[in-house]
């Protein structure tokens, strides 16, 4: 039976913060450097580049991570999802690719402050637990018959 | 107490040491107590509970193989309970 981690997922929190003053920082700093207007816009169009950038991404609310299937739920479907353990972990965030039967792909990115503290260590833990095994059996289906057995 | 009666209060007694202060264990040893210890020869079960009472510290490098148990009977069970939570 393999590990079920199940987690909530809710706008991330802090990153609008950090860009609003990064911009803001930017903002001054073009102030004090130069009076040029085209710069002030240039820094000002930045949070709402970054807005569009992460409209875009995919909105899960909940994740259920049970080994190889991943299913999403998003505000109007469930969706069902295979993890082959390609993906990255982070400190701040983590990275799955998944893929479905129809060949649809979808890279999720869970941010660390999108998820309880209590949620971000158990799918840590499952993400490095699954990883290895996924990834073995994924590049076993891409060697060639009997291929695997010459490694060792 | 018959001897049901005890084997049911030592698995309840390992479901509660089982919840540790990590929940990167919790994840992975509370489902491996519900589901799996039961059907553990008596060997593995006295093992097992030998490794539920080694530090936290020590689980978590052992279950995210970073490091081995110096006893080997205890890093057999960590496998197996890797094992378990891998398989489908």
């Amino acid at each position: 039976m393999p590990v079920v981690i199940e987690a909530g997922i809710s706008a991330p929190k802090r990153r609008a913060g950090y860009l609003w003053l990064a911009t803001f920082q930017g903002m001054v700093l073009s102030t004090l450097l130069s009076w040029p207007l085209t710069t002030h816009l240039l820094w000002f169009t930045l949070p709402f580049l970054g807005h569009f950038f992460w409209s875009a991404e995919y909105r899960a609310k909940r994740i259920r991570l049970a080994l190889d299937g991943v299913q999403l739920s998003t505000d109007t479907a469930i969706e069902r999802f295979q993890w082959h353990g390609e993906g990255r972990l982070s400190h701040a965030f983590m990275q799955l690719e998944l893929s479905q039967d129809d060949g649809q792909r979808l890279t999720l990115t869970i941010w660390q402050d999108s998820v309880s503290a209590a949620s971000w260590r158990a799918l840590n833990m499952g993400f490095r637990v699954m990883q290895p095994t996924l990834r073995a059996a994924q590049d076993r289906q891409h060697l060639p018959d009997g291929a695997w057995l010459r490694l060792f | 107490m018959d001897t049901i009666e005890k084997q049911a209060e030592q698995l309840r007694r390992l479901v509660w040491h089982s919840r540790r202060g990590m929940l990167e264990l919790d994840v992975l040893l509370l489902p491996f107590t519900e589901n799996h210890y039961s059907a553990l020869n008596e060997t593995d079960k006295m093992v097992y509970r030998r490794m539920i009472d080694c530090e936290d510290q020590d689980l978590f490098n052992w279950f995210l193989e970073k490091s081995k148990s110096a006893d080997s009977e205890i890093q057999r069970i960590v496998e197996l309970v890797l094992d378990n939570a891998r398989s489908h």
